[in-house]
């Protein structure tokens, strides 16, 4: 079973994130980075389907060199190989689709796996993009997957607007998951010196014949307004009101 | 008249005495071998280096295994085992001085010194006796709901028994068959005996063959004794001085670092298999002689979990007895120690203090541990999120590290950064830098030091987590990265001494960062504020109503015998000395947070810190004073469960004092 | 809807609904009353349980039918699953999550919101065909008009055979409230709530609100809620938009598991409590009044 998963380079949730000056980017200095959380459950799965049927997982990134670090810690957790498109700045969702159609094409894998969204562009188009460009079938927002005997078919259960759903894709297809897959398994210092011997290819965007060209392109970044910190408010009726009209939320 | 004296081997033929000689032979090849065996297997194990001071540890020993250092508190236990020991070594002595007598034709053995051997022998044989008769009672009557008793340990009582009884028997059947000789009135024992053969009829023949049987009896039982030796328990009279003799001299609070190179090396991080065990460890789970000690101490033990030290230390044992060769390898956790088990811990450290041969069953926990962590075989999920939290944030809640100076605004406190010096840095640690309950005790001990004029200041967000809760939970190198991280900054300042709120905080600083090149003096708060008292620098008002108690917090206690100082700032406090709970000072019961059970989801039976609390309830104090925050969140948490908050306040020592000052 | 007539209004464009799905005819004359050019109704069998790739195909014939140069859709877990192949078919740039857009001059640009509301990011697309999905909570609800919309229906090619997925089953979540983890709002109770009773209090407010119940390490240990209500360091992490944290202290280990929610009302009798200094509104309140009060106010609004 040859299992190509996503593992994106995201800041750390948890951190500050500030705007440059210029609003052309974030500040990226002192920012932590790490795999994005939904890329970690979808590696965990694709090593919890080797663990059970053998084969391989292999980990992609479409990103700036410095991604290798978190390709490391998803060899750390068990991966066999990572792939790095290696392209500086920030590639639009449909060019990493366009990537992964490429790196698909090459390698052959029996599944696509990757996050359903992930915490820096929220974005979420990436994966069902390149199930078009392959013309694959899709699976979105998977909480289950079950394969089958052969390896065929794989019926997934996704979690939708008020309740949930199975369908059954044909192998190979692509699966974006869900928290509610699974919990990653822990990828303690010593896997991680462990997993430095495994290899990590790079590649050039154009060495896979896939062109550099935007189809939504970032005009500028603006910090959101911070919310006020501790007001005390005297009465419900003040409550109410600021929630529905200073913060918007109800 | 004939000078006192006794005639040796006097019923025993010589062709016996030859027979004995090769029974005597047999008895003691077979000892050597598994005494051989013993020390093959030993060094089967890792190659472990052992710091010389070799004073230091002739004065353990003496301290430890001849004064019984640890059963002081048990007096029934202590003189039982005195009895035994010291009886035992009489009788040998007395043995030996036989043998010699008997072989090298001394001639010494006669005379005043004749009577004056005898004598003793006959008081220490009984003292013998009576010692086991005290273990008997103590393990089958006294304890025979707490003791878990396998074969071998009434085994081992019954031969004793049997061969110093025997012993007397034959001494009176000598008295009487050789004719009352008056001297041996001073081996008073066998004498009465002798009294009773007499009474009883035994004379003349009967009574040297009744001997001759006895002698044989007594014989087969010593030299079994011997033979047996090295495969029970009693393997403990060399195992255990031994282990005591090569125990760690490293502070208490330290554990053991490991180096990246010699994972590179070994392959393994911490104890993965039985392979992995050094020699010394191999002693150690010799030295236990089944007393249970640290079993009764035990926090997670009496909560209900399937830990108990001495469980932990017999199984490896076990199967360490079962697989001697490196090739046959049993996995330590997971296999031979369940997780679970390893888990349950919370580094509390009461069963190192209490095992009578000083065993550091800490040391094998946390390898464990490691092993368990390096494998990514951490499934508890807050445990990982706060490890994660600590990798990226440098605190265990994961909030943004430029927030960590924040608890000190418009506090006028200085931050190091700017002044680059002071007299004390205050280590504020992540509780007191994050928790809004924590934060208190932080802002009542600057105003304290504000108050006394104490010159300080702090880290703010240059302060990272000293990395404790990683190295309890067994990743260790996330601790040395943020060991290291934190030794940087901390040369980068001038200061005379670090104090700090959080005992673990203290420890780690205390005793473990010089493990890597930090080496400052650190104190705890409550033995500055307890200087402080004393030089009067703090005016405190009158007498606190409220009754206190005190709660000993292990890392703060146990770890590094602070135990006084926040006794003495309470009193001064209270005009009186703090109400003591049941288990105080060395005995102090966890408050169930440590080993990173505050970070985890482990569910026991019962929880630690009620257990804790009920203690508290019963000294009927109003006020529970701790020193360290988790100790206080443990035991407000469990006042909050119990739904007792109108009743019983729990509050730091820094939050006391401040209250009070004038 | 609003979005789509907007900008067509702005744009000079003409507009068009999609309808989708099976037995629509009502659904599409509901529509009709919306003003657009034309509704579009795509009635099919497959559109009862449709898999991505239909649902992609559909919008993509009828793309091409009306010869848009705009897509726009509310983000639902629908649009969200099939509508990027939409774009990846017709070579189309897609922008999801818009909660605003600006005209300059001939091009339109979108407001997004990214790591977790923290940055806003202006965008634009630079294709001929544009997808647009828009956060339906940041505009306002489109108006029927008086004229009604023609309704086109529109023919569908879908070749079964071509398509990998087929449909199984679905099923409604058990409790009609939404996953603690992925909610937009939470109501969290504590000790404050004294049990049950409290805690009902807050079900009704949840409910209202379309959000989820939570609690306290404290109402867990004392029984009131099972545990996996729990929310804290060692229980779920959440970060909804609104979090409402009622009778509850405040202690570090809770706060961990809610820190990053948008906004924090804090409602507790006691003002000394730690919650309040995380709260972005707090509310020194007795539970049992202020709540029903406030579910009383919200009903009052939703009504107007």
């Amino acid at each position: 079973m040859k299992v190509l998963v996503a593992c994106k380079r995201v800041p750390d949730p948890s951190a500050k994130i500030k705007v440059k000056q210029d609003g052309s980017s974030i500040e990226a200095e002192g920012l932590k980075f790490v795999i994005s959380a939904l890329d970690e459950v979808a590696i965990e799965e694709g090593l919890r389907m080797k663990e059970r049927r053998g084969g391989e997982v292999i980990l992609f990134s479409v990103g700036n060199v410095q991604a290798e670090e978190q390709l490391r810690m998803g060899l750390a957790m068990g991966a066999d190989r990572g792939i790095l498109v290696v392209y500086e700045g920030f590639p639009d969702s449909d060019l990493v689709a366009r990537a992964i159609a490429a790196i698909f094409r090459e390698e052959q894998p029996d599944l696509v796996l990757m996050g359903k969204v992930s915490p820096d562009t929220e974005a979420g188009q990436v994966g069902q993009l390149a199930a078009e460009y392959l013309g694959l079938p899709q699976a979105t927002f998977a909480s289950k997957i079950e394969l089958d005997a052969d390896g065929s078919k794989a019926v997934v259960t996704r979690e939708v607007e008020g309740g949930h759903e199975r369908v059954e894709v044909q192998l190979p297809a692509v699966i974006t998951c869900d928290f509610r897959l699974n919990t990653p398994r822990y990828a303690s210092v010593p896997m991680i010196m462990k997993a430095r011997a495994k290899p990590i290819t790079k590649a050039p965007l154009d060495g896979l014949g896939v062109e550099a060209i935007a189809k939504v392109k970032l005009r500028n970044l603006l910090p959101s307004p911070q919310r006020k910190a501790g007001v005390r408010v005297e009465s419900v009726k003040d409550l109410l009101r600021c929630l529905k009209e200073e913060a918007k939320v109800i | 008249m004939a000078p006192p004296t006794r005639e040796i081997f006097g019923n025993i033929l010589p062709n016996l005495r030859l027979a004995f000689y090769v029974l005597s032979a047999l008895a003691t090849l077979i000892f050597s071998y598994g005494v051989f065996k013993r020390i093959a297997l030993y060094r089967a194990g890792r190659s472990e280096r052992i710091v010389g001071a070799f004073g230091q540890r002739v004065m353990l020993v003496l301290e430890h295994g001849l004064g019984l250092k640890r059963l002081r508190r048990d007096p029934f236990a202590f003189l039982m085992h005195q009895f035994i020991f010291w009886g035992f070594v009489v009788l040998f002595i007395g043995t030996v001085i036989v043998a010699l007598e008997h072989h090298g034709r001394l001639g010494i053995y006669r005379g005043p010194f004749y009577v004056a051997v005898s004598f003793l022998l006959d008081l220490f044989g009984l003292l013998f006796m009576i010692g086991l008769g005290m273990a008997a009672y103590r393990r089958w009557w006294v304890g025979r709901e707490r003791f878990r008793t396998a074969p071998e340990d009434l085994g081992t009582l019954l031969l004793l028994f049997a061969i110093a009884a025997s012993g007397f028997v034959l001494e009176g059947f000598r008295i009487a068959g050789s004719g009352f000789p008056i001297w041996e009135r001073w081996s008073f024992v066998g004498y009465a005996l002798a009294e009773v053969f007499s009474a009883l009829g035994l004379e003349g023949p009967s009574l040297w063959r009744a001997h001759l049987y006895v002698w044989w009896a007594h014989a087969f039982l010593a030299l079994g004794f011997i033979a047996l030796l090295p495969f029970t328990k009693l393997l403990h009279m060399f195992t255990s001085p031994a282990n005591i003799a090569v125990a760690s001299l490293a502070p208490k609070g330290a554990l053991t670092p490991v180096s990246l190179q010699e994972v590179e090396e070994r392959g393994t991080v911490g104890l993965e298999s039985l392979h992995d065990l050094s020699w010394r460890h191999r002693l150690a789970l010799d030295a236990c002689t089944r007393c249970e000690r640290c079993q009764e101490v035990c926090p997670a033990y009496h909560s209900g979990t399937p830990l108990t030290p001495m469980g932990l230390v017999q199984q490896m044992r076990r199967r360490l007895g079962d697989h001697p060769s490196p090739d046959r390898l049993g996995r330590l956790p997971g296999e031979v120690i369940s997780s679970d088990e390893l888990w349950a811990c919370t580094t509390c450290r009461a069963c190192v203090e209490h095992c009578p041969v000083l065993i550091d069953h800490l040391e094998l926990i946390v390898g464990m541990r490691r092993s368990l962590v390096a494998e990514g075989n951490l499934y508890d999920a807050s445990a990982r999120t706060t490890l994660t939290n600590i990798a990226g944030s440098s605190n265990p809640w994961g909030f943004p590290q430029e927030d960590r100076g924040k608890w000190a605004e418009g506090l006028s406190v200085k931050t190091m950064k700017e002044v680059g010096g002071a007299d004390v840095l205050f280590w504020t640690g992540c509780f007191a830098s994050y928790d809004p309950r924590a934060q208190r005790i932080g802002r009542a001990f600057v105003k304290v030091l504000q108050r006394a004029g104490v010159d300080f200041a702090i880290l703010g967000n240059e302060e990272r987590c000293t990395g404790d809760p990683a190295r309890r939970i067994g990743e260790e190198f996330l601790f040395q990265e943020l060991a290291g991280a934190n030794i940087e900054t901390l040369n980068r300042y001038r200061f005379d001494q670090i104090i700090t709120s959080c005992a673990h905080c203290f420890n780690t600083l205390k005793n473990e960062y010089p493990q890597f090149g930090g080496r400052y003096t650190v104190r705890h708060h409550s033995e500055f504020l307890a200087d402080l008292v004393r030089e009067d620098k703090l005016p405190l008002k009158a007498n606190l109503e409220e009754a206190l108690t005190y709660h000993d917090s292990c890392y703060l206690g146990r770890y590094n015998e602070v135990y006084d100082p926040p006794r003495e700032v309470l009193a001064c406090l209270a005009g009186r000395r703090p109400l003591e709970m049941a288990s105080l000072r060395e005995r102090g019961l966890c408050c169930g947070g440590g080993g990173g059970h505050m970070w985890m989801e482990y569910k026991a039976e019962k929880r630690i810190n009620h257990m804790r609390l009920d203690e508290a309830l019963a000294t009927k104090a109003q006020v529970v004073a701790t020193a360290c925050p988790y100790c206080l969140h443990m035991l407000e948490d469990a006042v909050k469960a119990k739904d007792l908050d109108g009743s019983l306040e729990v509050k730091d020592i820094a939050e006391l004092i401040v209250d009070r000052l004038e | 809807m609003s979005v789509g007539k907007e900008l067509a209004g702005h744009l000079h464009f003409p507009w068009h609904i999609l309808v989708m799905g099976k037995g629509i005819s009502a659904v599409a004359e509901e529509a009709a009353r919306y003003g657009a050019s034309s509704v579009l109704s795509a009635d099919h069998e497959l559109l009862e349980h449709p898999v991505a790739q239909v649902s992609a195909s559909v919008v993509a014939q009828a793309t091409t039918a009306v010869e848009a140069t705009f897509i726009v859709a509310p983000v639902t877990p629908w649009t969200k699953d099939f509508l990027p192949r939409v774009a990846a078919r017709l070579g189309a740039g897609m922008v999801s999550d818009v909660v605003g857009y600006e005209i300059e001059g001939n091009t339109v640009v979108f407001q997004r919101t990214m790591y977790a509301g923290a940055v806003n990011a202006a965008v634009m697309i630079t294709t001929a065909v544009k997808i647009i999905c828009a956060r339906p909570t940041a505009f306002p609800k489109a108006k029927p008009e008086e004229r009604p919309s023609a309704i086109v229906p529109l023919s569908i090619e879908i070749d079964p055979a071509s398509i990998g997925t087929t449909f199984l089953s679905y099923e409604d979540r058990p409790s009609e409230r939404p996953d603690l983890t992925e909610a937009a709002i939470v109501v969290a109770g504590g000790r404050g709530t004294k049990g049950r009773e409290g805690f009902q209090l807050l079900e009704e407010l949840a409910d209202l609100l379309g959000g989820a119940v939570g609690a306290s390490r404290a109402a867990v240990d004392l029984g009131w809620v099972p545990a996996d209500l729990q929310i804290g360091q060692t229980g779920k992490i959440v970060a909804p938009s609104l979090y409402f944290a009622v009778g509850i202290s405040g202690a570090i280990q809770h706060v961990a598991g809610m820190k990053d929610s948008k906004v924090i009302v804090a409602i507790n009798k006691d003002p000394e409590a730690p919650i309040f200094q995380v709260a972005t509104y707090g509310l020194v309140a007795d539970l049992f009044a202020a709540i029903p009060t406030f579910v009383e106010a919200v009903k009052q609004t939703k009504e107007a």
